[in-house]
């Protein structure tokens, strides 16, 4: 029996927040400099107490260069996490996530169209700039599931359809991949190794405003799947099913689709496309909380955050100061993770 | 809503429905409360299609399905459709392992808010569900170890928990030997009179309808045939018609027809 209780839901996200609180200490003190954490919390205190703090040089790195990458790292990690279980649930299919299915891609496509021609657009400054490059990688998101659910979605019978969604995600992928590099190499992009980074999922870039519209996105896209989350635990019983218990199935597909890519974009427009988040987190989670939507979304979101920060830290301090793209880490994790997943459970993810 | 037995729940009016060919066709039906109609018809006349229209899952081109006292199911959202008309589908599939008994209390969805939170008044109503399908025992382990009879019962125990008015059952009985066959049938016949259910059952086992339902409706090619009572419908020349072969129909002292293929 033991029917879900909002205060297990309530308690377990709370505990993860406290990892995440541990996850970001731990990573607050580890770099290319050093910041002991009582000096960390020092500093954050007398921030908060709006003390001085005399341009003290580990003040600034710690304020402009790690919280924010923490913040950052913890937000594109949550995002995707989130989106991966809600395409598994939709789509009734344990390797869906942003990335299989070519969200990811397409919404990196859409950050390198407007990164070629913002600057002919005029958008260089200004609030239009804020919103504009999370914008265009929803629109590259949008447009790529778009065609995902035009050559794949043709047979809409339960399991097939799924499995033809995801072939059609794997070949679209590849397909808006082979566009992404000829964009850029094509149009003389002059920092290719930082695109190059990008591409394979890189938090090192500077964080800029439109940090502000990505956490907006972020949060309201999960709130509105978390509103979806029952529905979504009786569509992963078969869409059939769903409609017989009374769920306005086409309905909760368009919105999960929407604003899972909408959540996909807006990350992918400032971290680059990082793999296996979205297919690795959501399969730990579902092992340690269940594959109850209404507890595994809030617990995805924050165990996204804490696996992609860590992965992030590791990233900028094993060889320090050289870093590494975080999605080298997350893939050297995640594939060796994902096998061990599918032996341990034969086969059954 | 307290309902008379006899009383019409559910009917369709000349439902017209095609895929790439037409496969219903001028469908009228009348399900009545506290009764078990049976259906029968060869492979691939539409039953399944006519369920799926009558629990309002496919639209009709052509026709209406009105629940008396609500209307017609187009003006009906899903829940609302979902808290009136059970259905147990042919092939139930569980994707992401749970218990039987969170199974079974999917069925108390319709009655519940957005994010679905149950309550101890869910659990009890899913209890007796599971008691009524002698699932109990089973109630904790994962739905992956039942065997196909148990989870064709669960299937069961999930529509009773919705506590419908009708209740839609298609081939329930399909790969399951007799024994279990006629357990379920006796089941879903005694849940009928208990609960006033309006019931409507497809199989092909014309036998175990003509011992258990009230009412047969015979189904050939998206039509119906022929609607009314076991003794009316169940004979020799609507079953020739229906499945081009020979029967003998014999009539038993209940007054129920057993029927046997002339297979030679």
């Amino acid at each position: 029996m033991n029917r879900l209780s909002r205060t297990r839901i309530i308690g377990t996200s709370l505990s993860l927040l406290a990892l995440w609180i541990l996850a970001a200490l731990v990573s607050i003190n580890v770099g290319s400099v050093r910041i002991p954490l009582l000096t960390s919390l020092r500093l954050v205190k007398s921030r908060l107490l709006g003390e001085a703090l005399d341009g003290s040089p580990l003040a600034v790195i710690l304020f402009s260069v790690r919280l924010p990458r923490i913040f950052l790292a913890s937000l594109v990690g949550a995002a995707l996490a989130a989106a991966g279980a809600a395409f598994q649930s939709l789509l009734r299919n344990p390797l869906a996530d942003p990335y299989v299915l070519g969200v990811s891609t397409g919404a990196s496509m859409g950050t390198i169209v407007y990164s070629i021609f913002a600057a002919s657009l005029g958008f260089t400054a200004g609030a239009s700039f804020l919103y504009a490059r999370p914008a265009a990688a929803f629109l590259g998101a949008a447009l790529t599931v778009a065609a995902v659910y035009a050559v794949g979605g043709g047979s809409m019978r339960a399991g097939e359809g799924s499995q033809r969604l995801l072939l059609a995600g794997i070949v679209l992928a590849s397909f808006i991949s082979s566009i992404n590099v000829f964009l850029l190499t094509s149009t003389n992009q002059a920092d290719l190794r930082g695109i190059f980074y990008w591409l394979i999922g890189d938090l090192s870039r500077p964080v800029d405003a439109s940090i502000l519209v990505v956490t907006i996105v972020v949060l309201a896209g999960f709130a509105v799947l978390y509103l979806f989350s029952h529905s979504l635990n009786l569509i992963a019983m078969g869409e059939t099913s769903a409609l017989i218990l009374g769920v306005e199935v086409a309905r909760v597909k368009a919105g999960v689709y929407l604003v899972a890519s909408l959540m996909t974009g807006a990350v992918v427009s400032v971290g680059g496309p990082i793999a296996y988040i979205g297919l690795i987190c959501p399969h730990l989670a579902r092992m340690l909380f269940g594959s109850d939507n209404r507890i595994l979304l809030p617990a995805v979101f924050v165990f996204g955050a804490i696996f992609t920060l860590l992965a992030d830290t590791l990233a900028r301090s094993l060889f320090s100061p050289t870093e590494l793209p975080v999605g080298v880490i997350t893939a050297l994790c995640g594939a060796p993770l994902f096998i061990y997943l599918l032996h341990r459970r034969g086969g059954k993810v | 809503m307290t309902r008379c037995r006899g009383e019409i729940i559910l009917e369709a009016q000349g439902l017209e429905f095609s895929y790439a060919n037409p496969v219903i066709r001028d469908f009228s039906l009348t399900l009545p409360a506290g009764m078990v109609t049976g259906m029968i018809g060869p492979n691939g006349s539409g039953k399944t299609t006519a369920l799926r229209l009558l629990d309002g899952i496919l639209r009709p081109a052509a026709g209406t399905v009105i629940f008396t006292g609500a209307g017609p199911l187009l003006h009906l959202r899903r829940r609302e459709i979902a808290r009136r008309i059970a259905m147990v589908p042919q092939n139930g599939t569980v994707y992401f392992d749970q218990t039987v008994f969170h199974f079974a209390m999917q069925g108390r969805s319709p009655h519940l808010s957005l994010l679905g939170f149950e309550s101890e008044l869910d659990e009890e109503v899913t209890l007796r569900a599971l008691e009524m399908t002698q699932l109990t025992r089973y109630m904790d382990a994962p739905v992956s170890t039942l065997s196909g009879g148990e989870k064709q019962r669960l299937l069961l125990a999930r529509a009773l928990a919705q506590e419908s008015e009708v209740l839609l059952v298609d081939e329930l009985t399909a790969n399951l030997d007799i024994s279990f066959q006629i357990e379920l049938m006796r089941l879903i016949a005694r849940i009928t009179r208990e609960r006033n259910l309006a019931t409507l059952v497809v199989s092909h086992e014309i036998n175990l309808l003509a011992t258990f339902a009230d009412n047969v409706a015979l189904m050939e090619a998206g039509i119906i045939l022929a609607q009314g009572t076991v003794a009316e419908v169940v004979n020799r020349a609507n079953l020739k018609h229906l499945f081009g072969l020979d029967f003998t129909v014999r009539m038993l002292s209940d007054g129920k027809p057993e029927v046997l293929p002339v297979i030679n």
